[in-house]
């Protein structure tokens, strides 16, 4: 050591001196005593903390406690649309959890007096949703629709609505919005539109185009009322992916008087670019309800393009003459030669069938469905496999629409 | 288990002083440094069995002792508890003198760092061979030559200690 550290070392201990105190044997005890108590303290809090976490997130998940089944796979849409029936109170439309049911929040019109419209609402990518309101006057019980708005709104990651904002374009003043429907990349809505006010069944909608970013808005016109002609009524539209074809379901109606059947039955037709606007009748046929099912004693109640535009999914229901029993099945028709290329979910319903709606997420991949027998109760469910694996409520009489 | 006790015992009993006294130069509060020592003790009783198996277990100690000191010198809040007794006993002879002294010591102490701090202490006043103090520190035997070096280097740039140790040298 050398003569610095020697010379330190005194300097310290001069500085040092002695301890006040002693510490015992007996006082490091109680010291481990007291450690041990507190690590078990600690890790009993730990656990009811962790234990209740768990509890809280279970009852933040499950909401009202009901579950719908195993967790989804991997994809599908952690949440749905569900819009009850208006008038069967609490007529609501909310938010819930595909894992679980959970309602996460409700959907209304941001202004006041107006009203959702009936399957007003729309899925795009990234759990965006535009959504119809409809504004009216008159008494509550008879309302009449003097025009339409149409709002875009976000769900947060916990199926949360973020906000409300008016879609460029989507002030519809004087116009009744029927259907919307809009592309997986949410550039692109389209309506079927009719004038606002009491319904006239002498008029055939039109279907409206939307861009959501510019406001700009393409028209295409409907067949104009002939008396006495069978019209082809546009419903049920729905749009590719990138929103460029516009695929639609043609049903023949006779507008005015008496008509005579031209026995070609329903049409799925589409527009393309869906953006140029024009008159229906220039559409391209896509597939024939001839081709599909019996016209005698089949119908189409739904058609969506596929995300690419390759296929379509139809609904149909087909009750055959002899008693046999209805069947509901989606079945996948390639746009191309209007042939069904495989049936995707088949259901029978027995003696007739009830229905509610059709609908799938923005990319086509998952099916929603609510029919079934035309009693008790309906299931309701989303396609998967060949099967329908239920969502809440599991009994979808209730139940208007859904979406996700 | 009661000889593992009775070691426990006999060691506290020879050693608590010792241990203080490092603990007062790493902490400079008599408090503290008793609670240093209570804490490192009441963590290496558990493992006492091990321990005293080894040949040293005063150097498995100060290892504990420096280490909680190195945990309770990184936090924020310090800890600090009220202490029902006054640390400071009175003394007898040049009490002024003492007291100079010791704040002069702990002014310049409170200038190293954590590690230089306790390398010096160990080395010095603990008289550690290098080899052991690298143990305790955890870390290898240049760096704490060249750790204690910087430690003496930056004492000798305080102008009290070194009139205190020109009079130590006289």
């Amino acid at each position: 050591m050398s003569e610095t550290s020697r010379q330190l070392r005194d300097l310290l201990e001069a500085a040092v001196g002695e301890p006040p105190r002693t510490v015992t044997v007996q006082a490091v005890r109680r010291r481990v005593t007291r450690r041990r108590i507190i690590e078990s303290m600690a890790a009993a809090i730990v656990a009811v903390l962790v234990a209740g976490l768990g509890v809280a997130v279970a009852v933040r998940a499950s909401g009202s406690g009901q579950a719908s089944g195993p967790r989804p796979p991997a994809g599908v849409p952690r949440y749905y649309v569900e819009q009850g029936f208006r008038n069967t109170p609490p007529a609501v439309t909310v938010i819930r959890a595909t894992a679980t049911g959970a309602v996460t929040a409700t959907v209304h019109c941001p202004a006041r007096g107006a009203s959702i419209l009936g399957s007003g609402i729309a899925a795009a990518s990234h759990r965006t949703f535009f959504l119809v309101c409809e504004e009216q006057t008159g008494p509550r019980n008879d309302p009449q629709v003097t025009g339409s708005r149409i709002y875009r709104f976000h769900l947060t990651a916990t199926g949360r609505i973020a906000r409300y904002t008016l879609m460029p374009g989507g002030s519809l003043d004087g116009l009744s919005v029927r259907e919307v429907t809009a592309s997986a990349d949410g550039a692109e809505v389209a309506v079927t539109t009719s004038p606002a006010g009491p319904v006239n069944s002498s008029v055939s909608p039109n279907i409206m185009v939307i861009n959501t970013r510019t406001g700009t808005r393409a028209l295409w016109h409907g067949s104009p009322a002939v008396p006495g002609k069978m019209a082809l009524s546009a419903g049920e539209p729905s749009l590719t992916a990138d929103g460029r074809e516009l695929v639609y379901l043609a049903t023949p109606r006779c507008i005015r008087g008496h008509c005579q059947p031209t026995g070609n039955g329903q049409e799925v037709r589409a527009l393309s670019p869906a953006a140029a606007g024009g008159q229906l009748s220039s559409s391209r046929l896509l597939a024939r309800q001839s081709a599909l099912v019996p016209l005698a004693s089949g119908y189409l109640d739904g058609a969506l393009v596929s995300a690419n535009g390759s296929s379509v999914f139809v609904l149909e229901m087909n009750s055959p003459p002899r008693g046999g029993s209805t069947t509901v099945s989606v079945v996948k028709v390639s746009a191309a030669t209007g042939r069904p290329l495989r049936v995707v979910y088949r259901v029978p319903t027995g003696n007739g069938f009830s229905f509610r709606f059709f609908s799938a997420d923005p990319f086509r991949r998952y099916l929603l469905l609510d029919a079934g027998p035309p009693s008790g109760a309906m299931p309701n469910g989303w396609i998967y496999h060949r099967h329908l694996l239920p969502l809440s409520p599991r009994d979808g009489t209730n139940v208007f629409y859904e979406t996700w | 288990m009661d000889a593992e006790v009775e070691h426990f015992a006999h060691f506290v009993e020879a050693r608590e002083r010792a241990l203080q006294r490092t603990a007062w130069l790493l902490t400079g509060d008599w408090a503290l440094a008793e609670d240093l020592v209570q804490t490192a003790l009441a963590r290496s009783w558990p493992r006492w069995e091990r321990i005293r198996r080894r040949d040293d277990p005063e150097l498995y100690v100060r290892r504990v002792m420096v280490n909680t000191w190195s945990t309770w010198s990184r936090r924020r809040w310090r800890g600090e508890r009220a202490s029902a007794a006054v640390p400071d006993s009175p003394a007898p002879g040049d009490l002024a003198g003492e007291l100079a002294a010791r704040l002069a010591v702990r002014s310049a102490l409170g200038s190293l760092t954590h590690r230089q701090r306790a390398v010096l202490v160990l080395r010095v006043f603990d008289d550690l061979p290098e080899s052991q103090v690298a143990q305790v520190m955890n870390c290898a035997v240049g760096t704490v030559k060249s750790t204690m070096a910087r430690a003496l280097a930056k004492l000798r740039e305080d102008p009290r200690l070194a009139e205190l140790m020109e009079q130590e040298a006289r």
